[in-house]
């Protein structure tokens, strides 16, 4: 194929056709005389099988009777095929049991060169086959007969007619190929200018516009077959390449730019990867933690590329040459800490971890001695090598601050606990974060290592002081408030109950935590001094009930004083007009009659004096009618006043009498009560009194107590008006229901109270008035709690009035115990 | 087989005392069943066997009975018996004849129908023995007449009359 690529292209078609069609017609004499072949040799085969199947038969009862001759005879009716050359019959063991030879020269076909072969020992006897040799072909096929093998008959046949037909064969191929040939090669000579001379038009060009580079030829256009469009695209590639000729000229100087500017890229890349270097080595020697680093390679276990940085033989107090000593930094290890590293280092070396990290203390030269962290990680890469990084932090400082920490923390523990004061501390909401001082677990009796669960301490707990810590502990919990106070008793062993003021207290961190902080005050003596306190206490609200009932019964007194004068009054007019009364002239007039009863008639209507007699009755009846209707008015009026007086005893009586009991009364009730008791007074001083009732509530109280503050608040309140100086006084009264109960308000516009007294105002024995005792608020205030109510007070200042507030509830409160 | 039994019974001959000559007449005797061909009506079935008779004197001493042993012939067994009288001729398909009985027994051993008769001597073949062994330069072969075997209704092979020395034709 090589040999074709460099001859002219018309040569080329010429052999390719020529061979073509050669290698066509040889393929098909080859198979045709190969196929002849075969079927030949088959057809000898067949032949001879016949032979010896007719020579068989024929020789059966030779060989049954043992009789060679007429064997021999039988074989020698061969002698009319040419081919055979000679033939033998064995009996049953395999002897020879009769020959046959073609005698020579009885036919063409046994050549002389093969006579020899006819003087061959006979060949063994072999069971059913045909061999083809060079020259001839052999049978062997036994001979069966009546079911059984009597012997073998031998036919050897020469190949003469074969070689001779395959002889003129091979000719007429022979013959036929050349004849084929010369006829291709005649139409191939003509055929082909065809094509060869446009392509060899068109090399003539490609070589031209090759040599001049002259891409503006053109090939003359060619038809519309296969070269006609080789033309075109020729034409049109050249034109491409014109076009492209002066792009490329262009993008050429521009890569030689952009190659410069890639260039000082790399450059600046490897500048930069230098630096990278130096800063990793800076990095590296520089850093303050100490670092090492070395590969092992597992199949020698040797170390190699050991590297160490400066900071490493700093803190250790090496220098760089003493790392000739392989075991230096074990050396400088205490045994103690030594023997902590070793095993861990073995397990590493041998793989059962890969990183380890330890507190260990180097003894440097300089008798210094360092607290280091040893890290070390081993990493395995899959070639099998094997690198080390340990690390080492100088700790030496922090493990004395670690040491002065503990003492910090001894000393805190000593304070914590030596306080005299009980104190709790933890995360909010987290008890297992809980410390409690020695004085907390003695107030509570609940032993520290407890502390943790709040229940131990709900159990010492009064079970009365159960549910109000626990309403705080909601309240907390909810964030409603920050902290809470209360008064707790904790149960002792002796039976007895320790006091104590419980504070809970949140703090909010810094870090958005929040603490909790509980402070435990023993309160137990100060408890039992209250106890007597509240005895004394007693005794002097009890002087106080008194005192206020004996202020009650001087209004009481001074009301019936007010409305005796008025009955005296009424007494000395009736007094007054009885004694000037016009009664007595009757007597004058009856004189009169009895003195001119002779000649009363002549005297009435002739006597100058009697005859003005019936117009002077006239006149005294009338004044006499007059004076009656005065003096039964006076009467009526005394009347009236005598039952005021009764009523105003009665009034006391009935209060002095209900103290303790409780009755249902109308609010509006009350307060006119105690307005009427007070009455007199608030005339004298000419206090006006303006009310606003809210609807007409009832409420279920001790009317005597309510009735004791509302008196003395009235009081209160006609005192400020009066220490105002002021014309116009005013106290407002007022009541309102509210969902719990009603609120009586008793405003002035008095003198007012300054701001700093308003807290100690309901105090025991706090007063502004000289002649005040300081009981009545605080009473008031007492009683007021006391009935499951409230007393408070308003006021923006001094002159601008005050307000007091008495709440009560509908029903009072059930009795403690 | 036939082969491997004629060796055999070669190579044992001396020690039994069993010459040569009648070894090969044993396998004659039985090679002689391929080529005849027996009426249909002297066998029962098609696998009735052929039934060879020694009459009188036994010259194979046993020979003939191990030749024949588990050997068949066109789907036959071979049966050898040894017979002393006539009366059990007509049993037999091929009976031989050992030099001198015949006379002893005269001629009631011929003219059976369905029997191949083979003997020795002249008189046996001059009496009516289909076929008699011969000497010929030392070789074994045999005549037959012809005439008998049809008389017998026997169908003789052509090639077992091509191998005979003599044929006979008339009676």
């Amino acid at each position: 194929m090589r040999a074709l690529h460099n001859i002219p292209l018309k040569r080329k078609l010429t052999v390719i056709s020529m061979l073509t069609s050669g290698v066509a017609l040889l393929i098909t004499c080859a198979v045709f005389i190969g196929y002849d072949h075969v079927t030949l040799r088959r057809e000898i085969v067949r032949e001879l099988q016949i032979n010896a199947d007719i020579i068989g038969a024929n020789s059966a009862s030779s060989l049954s009777f043992n009789d060679n001759d007429s064997a021999a005879l039988t074989l020698r009716s061969l002698a009319a095929h040419a081919s055979i050359v000679r033939a033998c019959i064995y009996d049953a063991q395999g002897n020879v049991f009769a020959t046959y030879r073609q005698e020579p020269g009885a036919n063409s076909h046994w050549s002389i060169e093969h006579a020899d072969r006819a003087g061959e020992a006979w060949p063994d006897a072999q069971p059913d086959r045909a061999q083809f040799n060079p020259h001839d072909v052999e049978l062997f096929q036994a001979i069966a007969f009546s079911g059984e093998a009597i012997g073998t008959i031998y036919l050897q046949a020469d190949l003469n007619n074969l070689h001779e037909r395959r002889q003129r064969y091979v000719g007429i191929a022979g013959a036929v190929l050349l004849l084929a040939l010369g006829l291709t090669w005649a139409i191939a000579t003509r055929l082909q200018r065809v094509i060869v001379e446009p392509i060899v038009r068109l090399a003539t060009l490609a070589g031209v516009v090759g040599s001049q580079k002259n891409y503006a030829l053109r090939a003359p256009e060619g038809g519309h077959d296969e070269v006609g469009r080789l033309i075109a695209g020729f034409n049109d590639m050249l034109a491409q390449i014109q076009a492209r000729d002066a792009e490329l000229r262009s993008a050429s100087e521009n890569l030689e730019r952009r190659v410069e500017e890639r260039t000082q890229s790399l450059e600046r890349a490897r500048e930069e990867m230098t630096r990278e270097k130096e800063r990793f080595q800076f990095i590296f020697n520089f850093s303050p933690i100490g670092v090492s680093l070395y590969s092992t390679d597992s199949a020698t276990g040797f170390s190699e590329n050991y590297l160490i940085n400066d900071s490493h033989l700093r803190i250790c107090g090496v220098s760089r040459d003493a790392l000739r000593d392989p075991n230096i930094f074990a050396s400088l290890t205490p045994p103690e800490d030594l023997a902590r590293q070793k095993p861990l280092q073995d397990r590493l070396r041998r793989g059962e971890i890969d990183q380890f990290s330890i507190e260990k203390r180097y003894r440097r030269p300089d008798g210094r001695v360092v607290w280091v962290v040893f890290s070390a990680q081993k990493k395995t890469y899959p070639d099998g090598r094997e690198e080390t990084l340990t690390t080492i932090v100088d700790v030496t400082d922090l493990k004395a601050a670690q040491e002065e920490a503990v003492r910090e923390r001894e000393r805190f523990k000593f304070i914590f606990d030596s306080l005299p004061v009980g104190v709790a501390w933890m995360m909010h909401g987290r008890r297992d974060t809980r410390i409690v001082n020695e004085a907390h677990a003695r107030i509570t009796g609940v032993p520290p290592e407890r502390c943790g669960d709040v229940n131990n301490y709900v159990e010492v707990t009064h079970p009365d002081d159960r549910p109000i810590q626990a309403a705080f502990i909601k309240q907390l919990s909810r964030g409603e408030i920050d902290r809470y106070s209360l008064e707790k008793r904790y149960w002792r062993p002796d039976g007895k109950w320790t006091w104590a003021v419980l504070s809970v207290r949140l703090l909010a961190s810094e870090d958005g935590d929040t603490q909790e902080l509980t402070t435990l005050v023993d309160i137990t003596e100060r408890k039992e001094a209250e106890v007597e306190l509240g005895v004394i206490h007693g005794k002097l609200l009890e002087t106080s009930r008194q005192a206020g009932m004996a202020e009650v019964a001087t209004g009481v007194l001074h009301n019936v004083g007010n409305v005796l004068n008025s009955v005296n009054v009424s007494a000395t007019l009736v007094a007054d007009q009885v004694r000037r009364s016009k009664a007595p002239n009757v007597g004058k007039l009856r004189e009169l009659f009895d003195q001119h009863r002779a000649d009363l008639g002549r005297y009435l209507t002739e006597d100058p004096k009697g005859r003005i007699i019936p117009t002077y009755l006239g006149t005294l009846a009338d004044a006499l009618a007059a004076e009656q209707r005065t003096i039964v008015a006076e009467i009526e009026n005394l009347q009236k006043n005598i039952a005021h007086i009764k009523d105003i005893v009665a009034m006391q009586q009935s209060y002095a009498k209900t103290s303790g009991v409780v009755e249902t009364v109308s609010v509006p009730d009350l307060v006119e009560d105690a307005l009427r008791m007070n009455a007199g007074s608030l005339a004298r001083h000419d206090v006006e009194i303006s009310r606003l009732y809210d609807g007409r509530p009832v409420i279920t109280v001790e009317k005597n107590k309510v009735l004791q503050i509302l008196v003395n608040l009235i009081r209160n309140a006609k005192y400020a008006c009066d220490d105002s100086g002021r014309r116009d006084k005013l106290i407002a009264l007022r009541t309102t229901v509210e969902p719990d109960g009603v609120a009586i308000t008793i405003s002035d516009n008095g003198v007012g109270i300054p701001s700093e007294n308003l807290t100690r105002i309901f105090a025991h024995g706090f007063t502004t008035r000289k002649e005040g005792h300081g009981f009545g608020l605080h009473s008031g205030a007492l009683a007021a709690k006391g009935m499951g109510g409230s007393l408070s007070v308003h006021s923006d200042g001094p002159g601008t009035g005050a307000r007091f507030t008495l709440r009560l509830p509908l029903s009072p409160p059930p009795p403690s115990s | 087989m036939l082969g491997l039994v004629l060796l055999v019974a070669a190579s044992s001959a001396p020690a039994k005392g069993i010459s040569k000559e009648h070894q090969l007449k044993a396998a004659f005797l039985f090679n002689f069943t391929k080529f005849v061909e027996w009426p249909a009506d002297r066998f029962e079935t098609t696998d009735s066997p052929i039934v060879i008779a020694v009459l009188g004197r036994n010259p194979f001493d046993g020979e003939l009975h191990k030749l024949v042993e588990g050997r068949s012939v066109n789907g036959r067994f071979i049966h050898v018996r040894l017979i002393e009288g006539a009366d059990e001729i007509p049993h037999a398909h091929v009976v031989y004849v050992a030099a001198g009985e015949e006379t002893r027994l005269n001629n009631s051993i011929f003219g059976e129908p369905g029997v191949l008769t083979v003997g020795e001597s002249a008189v046996f073949a001059e009496r009516g023995g289909v076929i008699r062994f011969t000497l010929i330069d030392g070789k074994v072969r045999f005549e037959i007449n012809q005439a008998s075997g049809d008389q017998a209704g026997l169908k003789l092979s052509g090639q077992l009359l091509k191998l005979a020395t003599v044929v006979r034709k008339t009676p």
